[in-house]
């Protein structure tokens, strides 16, 4: 108590009534000199605390969330904006050159400028209604779109808990502009410091996303946030998506979205199973200056709108998992089909169909060059050897796979158009699209026939049936061979030609053919393809278990298997080996290891192994008590009751193993482990051990018919696991 | 950067990279260099460090510095490690390039700072790595890269008017004082010669004026300076050739076993040796006499030592700093524990200047700290002498070369225990006894005569003296669900007090903790345990519920963090922490027999697991939580001889529940009685109705083994692992 109380002198002298004073920073406690006061009240936080006890996991709940959609015409579309765009590049590139040439005291001047970040290369503002004073957040901006959207986002909520430090946080790109943002607290006008902005980072080596962030530091519940910003898109098809739930749980939330004449579009309404909500189309008056909150403006132009209007209550805060299967499976949102603009002066389709999404990848891709002269004749040369025409893609295949680092780019207009096949040639990395455009590139000096192709991976659950830019977020390449596609993608190390990782197996996709495209599927494989398969024989040693055994692995678990392995430092890479075999037990100790060639993708990846395992094996009163079970597969899982979104394996998985026991002369056995069989939509487990003669064969069959268990099927899967781990718990019983 | 600007200017780049080099630099970089070494990732094909130090004003130094390595990559895992270079800045010059096998060579990264400021003093070089980063172009397997860093510094100190200081245990608040503890200094090394990666050459170059000696120590290693002279110049050359890469042994003291090159300048020049480069030896074969010569001028030489101290009385919540002679501080710090006896009074000055950030900061801190000591020993009459010692892990006399090396202390002599103090370590006492010193010669000196100075042995340490006690009483309270509650008491002695902090410090994430000084703020205060953040009616209605409601919050906090140490001890992913509390001691438990206590209750079901027959199996072994553990592939390969600084004994008592209906069936697999060169470990099991009672004591025995025999280590360490891992059968009665 000594300690705080000069402190609370301090806040006993400066409050003449029974307001709060909040802390500038809570964790210089007591220290209650700030200069901000909150206005919570007894009722207040008695309000507060009811709420808390309602919703023990929450500390903010949103009372109110409203966002209002709206669209605009951009009349000064420019349908040839991708091809000017590539000629300015060309322009630069060229003034650039001669720039090189003119000297070398003016290049290494502009060396130093282009490090300083001071030299830009691509002036785009011609195509681009950003202003140029502002922070440019690419340099590889894309142009306008057909639509654009100004959408306001009104939040209201209250901290249900005591000291929340919550940050308000919103996302933009390059393609969207946040502004006008006020923040209220209890009512009172609060000036939030925007404290920084920061590159989103994630799996992205370069992106032009950022985050905009207003601390919020709150330390009394109770306390009431206003919150509201605009946000413009400049095009429509960027923003396409509105997401339902939000961080914290939402007791009603607003979604209005115009509907002017002009604009041809459909929302589709995606996993709002058990929803509470209600979806109405209403007419209003707004004025121009609804549309970006200027109050400046003239409040004078009023005009009817028609809304499509959606309310929803009492929305659980969405949900995140590391293993979840991807945000489509199973948040609910809004997802807008942009079809068409459709004007007495101007017919035009956005995404009406998947043609026009072709179109629009043809319009990114347009300027490409793709130069092959400077990897023509090393192609060449790579392949000389190579009789076949699979063998010589094979070459090219697993050349890149080998040496073009994959390096991902979300940056403006880099986001879609590849990079040139000449650059990603030289410069030895390159995005998927880059990777695939310099397959396709390098294949065709060979001579063979092959394409772009645009597809979606099993992380997104869209299709083409309603095409926008969400249904695809990879490319690869395919090439024709007697009438048949092969794809490659070459983002994926150590896979084999003709063989396909699991996130883009049985996929549609997007060929290219000139003007025109096919929509293939990718093949997919059974779990089968993927099987492991292990073979044990085990002796009984003088109290301990010696093994010999062998595991294979074919398909995504050998693709696995040589990345982890190969990418590891050399001298690493027999102790990882070990540390597999021996799942990084003492009580086990591995011997004779050998391999396969473990850089060949062409063959089944192949261990072997003499294990003797010390602590499965015990005898006591004349019985002996064994467990096989040093590998425990899906053992252990137990899933959160409340959660609500799919599993993902990340592969359909196949392990079939069989150890073999064999017996001493004279042992019999008392009791083994019950067999467990399930079976179901999604996976096949089959666990036994069976006597044959004098020995004990344990058979285990795990198949993963999916690769993932949906929602529904997580508590029975939680069951399932645990029967599992029973049965590895088992001992078998002899008696000697 | 575009590829069309690089594919221009090579010739540019060789004249970037090649203005300001010198000859030497040159020459080493032109000579050829064979890599004949096989089955490795990265190999570092040339190491360069050139130190080129001319007069800068009469009594100081400019030292440029050049630091050049090349990295040849040779593999996938190479091309992922060195995919993106971060774009750095602050230093005169960085140039990265890349050399491609054919002898091509491209530009990464340059960056020359133009208004880099040479007269600046080392603590302003601010080298600073961006968050921009740079994709490495065309990156094959054979490629070099190519890092050249340059920067300078001077001698000259720059009068620091202040120094920012966190008390962590009187002041919780951030404050500047002034620094007084400046000094000149010429650059030193220990050099640890095996980095990362295997080393194919190097090359360590001094260049300076005459007056400029070099003194050099080689370790388990046979490399050397080689000196040249001419036009008043002396410059210092080591060619060194292979070096295998640094593998990290667990109980190793890699400076002692691993080649180390020690080298450091000094002044030759007496006029301003005295008052402006002290620390230093004159020669490499130093004797005890110049030890404690040394050890005298600190401690006679104010000059070199602090002339105030701040002080703020603990007993009240001033925030004000006053500074005072330090005559002046030491009576008002005797004032304040008034009453306690010498030693007490000693413990608690060790005690604040342990905990004082200013002071760790200072450099040559452990003399400081040292002499501070003992000029408190002066004024409150206490005997004394100080003491120059090595920890194992620092080297060997005959290596010592630099004073900054040594340890410094005082001696007292108590009775049947005398007191080594030599710790600054926040939670030692002046009764704390390291092992790492343990029958090492300590050089033992009156600091006010001229008296020869005599040689000690430092005292054995023992198991006896470091030790933990678990008593852990595993009860089920639920037959149905097989839920178990646990009461677990720890009982800290000796250096195991350290460890502990550390250990719940480095699972803790202090930072992330809402307390002022992470846990240790937590358990110092005790604002756990107290009654701060209970509703005492003194308040307004408004305050005290907050108040309450911080107290609420931090509890929770405080609760997920136990619940995490608890499973990264039990490895039971259920756990649920009721209550956790300091009991006493924590880490500022004083005097000689000083314990740290502390009690977690939990619960967990994950103790019993059932089966599909008749059994259940108990995880009876990771009772006595996690044990370290030393890879089945790691037991035949030692580099290092096998050193444990600080031996201890573990205790465990444990009583736990068997399931109503169950009877064991392998009980005897969890008697053990362990004995060898490294360590003992014993454990009993017997069955009292339906409880069983567990003892386990686990020892380090040993201080040193040579390298054959690490199986001791290993077998010994094995014993523990084995009994965690082991599995108890219960089979229906």
């Amino acid at each position: 108590m000594k300690k705080i109380s000069p402190f609370l002198l301090l806040f006993v002298l400066s409050c003449s009534s029974p307001k709060i004073h909040i802390p500038g920073n809570y964790e210089n406690k007591f220290v209650y000199a700030g200069q901000d006061e909150a206005a919570a009240t007894e009722y207040s936080i008695k309000e507060a605390g009811k709420l808390a006890e309602l919703y023990p996991d929450e500390e903010i709940v949103n009372d109110e969330i409203k966002i209002t959609m709206r669209f605009e015409q951009n009349d000064r579309y420019d349908t040839l904006a991708f091809k000017k765009l590539g000629d300015q590049v060309k322009k630069k590139k060229k003034e650039t050159d001669k720039n090189l040439e003119s000297s070398k005291v003016n290049l290494a001047r502009d060396l130093e400028k282009l490090l300083n970040g001071e030299l830009k290369n691509l002036n785009l503002s011609a195509f681009s209604t950003t202003n140029s004073s502002e922070e440019e957040l690419t340099e590889n901006p894309l142009p306008d779109g057909e639509v654009f959207t100004n959408t306001k986002f009104e939040y209201e909520y209250t901290t249900i808990k005591d000291f929340v430090n919550e940050p308000f946080v919103v996302e933009y790109n390059s393609m969207t502009k946040p502004k006008n943002f006020s923040f209220k607290i209890d009512d009172k006008v609060a000036d939030l410091e925007k404290e920084k902005e920061k590159n989103e980072g994630g799996g992205y080596f370069k992106t032009d996303s950022r985050y905009l962030i207003y601390n919020l530091n709150l330390p009394i519940r109770g306390t009431r946030v206003n919150a509201r910003y605009f946000e413009s898109c400049r095009d429509a098809k960027f923003n396409n998506l509105i997401y339902i739930p939000e961080s914290h749980y939402t007791v009603k939330k607003v979604i209005k979205i115009s509907k002017p004449e002009w604009l041809d579009f459909e929302i589709i309404e995606k996993n709002f199973e058990g929803l509470e909500f209600k979806k109405e189309e209403v007419e209003e008056s707004t004025s121009s200056s609804d549309d970006d909150d200027d109050d400046s403006g003239s409040k004078s132009n009023k005009k009817k709108q028609k809304f499509i209007v959606y309310t929803f209550k009492n929305l659980p805060a969405y949900q995140r998992y590391r293993d979840g299967r991807g945000a489509s499976y199973n948040l609910p949102m809004l997802y807008i089909h942009y079809k068409s603009v459709n004007t007495p002066k101007v017919k035009k389709n956005i995404f009406n169909s998947t043609d026009d999404l072709y179109k629009w990848y043809r319009q990114v891709t347009g300027t490409l060059q793709n130069d092959t002269a400077k990897f023509a004749e090393f192609t060449r040369n790579l392949v000389k050897d190579a009789k076949t025409d699979e063998e010589k893609i094979k070459k090219v295949f697993y050349w890149i796979q080998d040496n073009v680092r994959y390096i991902a780019f979300e940056d403006g207009i880099a986001g879609f158009r590849p990079d040139e096949c000449s650059n990603v040639f030289s410069k030895k990395y390159g995005d998927c699209k880059g990777m695939a455009n310099l397959s396709r590139n390098m294949l065709k000096v060979l001579g063979y026939d092959a394409r772009m192709v645009w597809i979606g991976t099993r992380h997104l659950n869209f299709s083409y049936d309603i095409p926008g830019l969400n249904v695809d977020n990879h490319a690869i390449c395919a090439v024709k061979l007697n009438e048949k596609l092969i794809f490659l993608d070459a983002t994926e190390t150590y896979c084999a030609l003709g063989d396909y990782a699991n996130r883009i197996q049985g996929r549609r996709c997007i060929v290219e053919d000139g003007e025109k495209y096919t929509i293939e599927r990718i093949p997919e494989f059974g779990p089968e393809h993927n099987r492991t398969t292990v073979t044990e024989n085990v002796t009984l040693n003088n109290g301990q278990l010696d093994v010999k055994g062998k595991k294979i692995f074919l398909g995504e678990s050998k693709i696995d298997f040589l990345r982890d392995y190969n990418l590891l430092r050399i001298q690493n890479r027999d102790e990882a080996l070990y540390n597999y075999l021996t799942n990084e037990k003492i009580f086990i100790e591995a011997t004779n290891i050998s391999s396969s060639d473990l850089n060949n993708r062409d063959i089944d990846a192949e261990v072997k192994y003499d294990l003797n395992v010390s602590n499965h094996m015990f005898s006591n009163n004349g019985k002996t008590f064994i467990n096989l079970a040093w590998d425990r597969e899906l053992a252990g899982f137990d899933f959160d009751t409340i959660r609500k979104v799919d599993f993902d394996f990340g592969l359909k998985m196949d392990l079939q193993s069989n150890i073999v026991l064999t017996l001493n002369s004279g042992q019999k056995v008392v009791q083994l482990p019950k067999a467990v069989n399930i079976d179901n939509a999604y996976y096949a487990f089959n666990l036994e051990i069976v006597q044959q003669g004098n020995t004990l064969v344990y058979k285990k069959s795990m198949v993963t018919k999916q690769d993932y268990i949906p929602v529904n099927m997580l508590k029975q899967f939680t069951a399932d696991s645990k029967q599992l781990t029973n049965f590895y718990n088992t001992f078998i019983v002899l008696e000697n | 950067m575009k590829k069309y600007i690089f594919s221009l200017l090579p010739a540019l780049i060789l004249s970037t990279l090649v203005v300001g080099q010198s000859a030497s630099e040159k020459k080493y970089f032109k000579d050829p260099v064979e890599d004949t070494v096989k089955n490795e990732s990265v190999v570092i094909v040339r190491d360069y460090d050139e130190y080129n130090i001319s007069k800068f004003s009469a009594f100081d130094y400019k030292v440029n510095i050049v630091s050049r390595t090349q990295y040849k990559l040779k593999d996938v895992y190479a091309i992922e490690a060195f995919n993106t270079i971060t774009k750095s800045s602050g230093l005169k010059k960085i140039i990265i390039t890349q050399l491609k096998p054919d002898g091509t060579l491209k530009e990464i990264y340059i960056k020359e700072d133009k208004n880099y400021k040479d007269d600046q003093s080392y603590d302003d070089v601010k080298f600073k790595e961006g968050e921009d980063k740079i994709a490495v172009e065309d990156l094959e397997i054979g490629d070099i890269i190519d890092y050249r860093y340059e920067w300078s510094y001077t001698t000259a100190v720059k009068p620091q008017n202040t120094v920012d200081v966190k008390h962590s245990k009187y002041m919780q608040i951030e404050a500047s004082v002034k620094n007084y503890n400046i000094f000149r200094k010429l650059p030193e090394f220990t050099k640890f010669l095996q980095e990362r990666y295997p080393s194919l050459s190097a090359c360590y170059i001094m260049d300076v004026p005459e007056e400029i000696n070099l003194l050099q120590k080689a370790v388990n290693c046979n490399y050397k300076f080689i000196e040249t002279t001419g036009g008043g110049r002396r410059v210092f050359r080591c060619d060194i050739g292979y070096v295998k890469a640094y593998k990290g042994e667990q109980f190793s003291y890699s400076y002692i076993d691993l080649p180390v090159l020690k080298y450091c300048l000094i002044q030759t020049k007496n006029e301003t040796m005295d008052n402006l480069y002290p620390f230093q030896f004159n020669d490499g074969s130093i004797t005890d006499d110049q030890v404690a010569e040394l050890g005298r001028n600190f401690y006679a030489n104010k000059k070199f030592m602090p002339k105030y101290l701040y002080y703020t009385d603990a007993k009240k919540y001033t925030l004000g700093y006053e500074e005072v002679s330090l005559n002046a501080f030491f009576t008002a710090f005797i004032k304040t524990f008034k009453g306690e006896n010498k030693l007490e009074v000693l413990n608690k000055f060790h005690e604040y200047l342990s905990n004082n950030d200013e002071i760790n900061q200072w450099q040559f801190s452990k003399m400081n700290f040292a002499v501070l000591m003992a000029r408190f020993c002066d004024k409150i009459k206490q005997p004394y002498q100080m003491i120059a010692c090595l920890h194992k892990y620092e080297g060997k006399w005959d290596e010592i070369i630099y004073p900054g090396d040594i340890s410094w202390g005082i001696f007292i002599e108590n009775g049947d225990k005398d007191l080594y103090i030599t710790s600054t370590s926040k939670t030692s006492n002046i009764y704390s006894m390291f092992g790492s010193l343990d029958g090492t010669d300590i050089v033992v000196f009156n600091p006010k005569d001229k008296m020869p100075p005599t040689v000690r042995k430092y005292p054995d340490v023992g198991y006896g003296d470091n030790t933990v006690n678990y008593v852990s009483e595993v009860e089920l309270t639920d037959e149905a669900t097989l839920e178990y509650h646990f009461i677990n008491n720890y009982t800290f002695k000796g250096l195991m007090i350290d460890n502990i902090n550390d250990n719940i410090a480095y699972r803790f994430y202090p930072e992330e903790l809402d307390t002022d000084a992470g846990f240790w703020g937590l358990v110092n205060y005790g604002l756990y345990n107290d009654e701060i953040y209970r509703d005492s009616g003194d308040y307004m209605p408004e305050f005290r519920r907050i108040n309450a409601s911080f107290g609420e919050r931090r509890e929770e906090s405080t609760k997920e963090s136990f619940e995490y140490f608890l499973y990264s001890e039990y490895h039971f992913d259920d756990i649920k922490v009721d209550s956790f509390r300091i009991i006493e001691g924590a880490g500022y438990a004083d005097g000689p027999e000083a314990e740290c206590k502390f009690k977690v209750e939990f619960n967990s079901e994950s103790v019993v697991e059932k089966t599909n027959n008749d059994y259940l199996v108990m995880n009876l072994g990771k009772l006595i939580t996690e044990q370290m553990e030393i890879s089945n592939f790691k037991r035949n390969e030692r580099m290092t001889n096998v050193y444990n600084s600080n031996l201890k004994e573990i205790t465990w008592d444990i009583t736990v529940d068997l399931p109503k209906g169950y009877k064991p069936v392998n009980l005897n697999d969890f008697i053990c009685d362990f004995k060898n060169e490294a360590g003992i470990f014993k454990a009993t099991i017997v069955q009292v109705g339906d409880q069983l009672q567990i003892k386990v004591t686990k020892i380090y025995t040993s201080h040193y083994l040579p390298k054959d025999k690490w199986s001791e280590m290993v077998t010994f360490l094995k014993q523990a692992v084995l009994f965690y891992e082991k599995k108890l059968l219960l089979e229906k009665k």
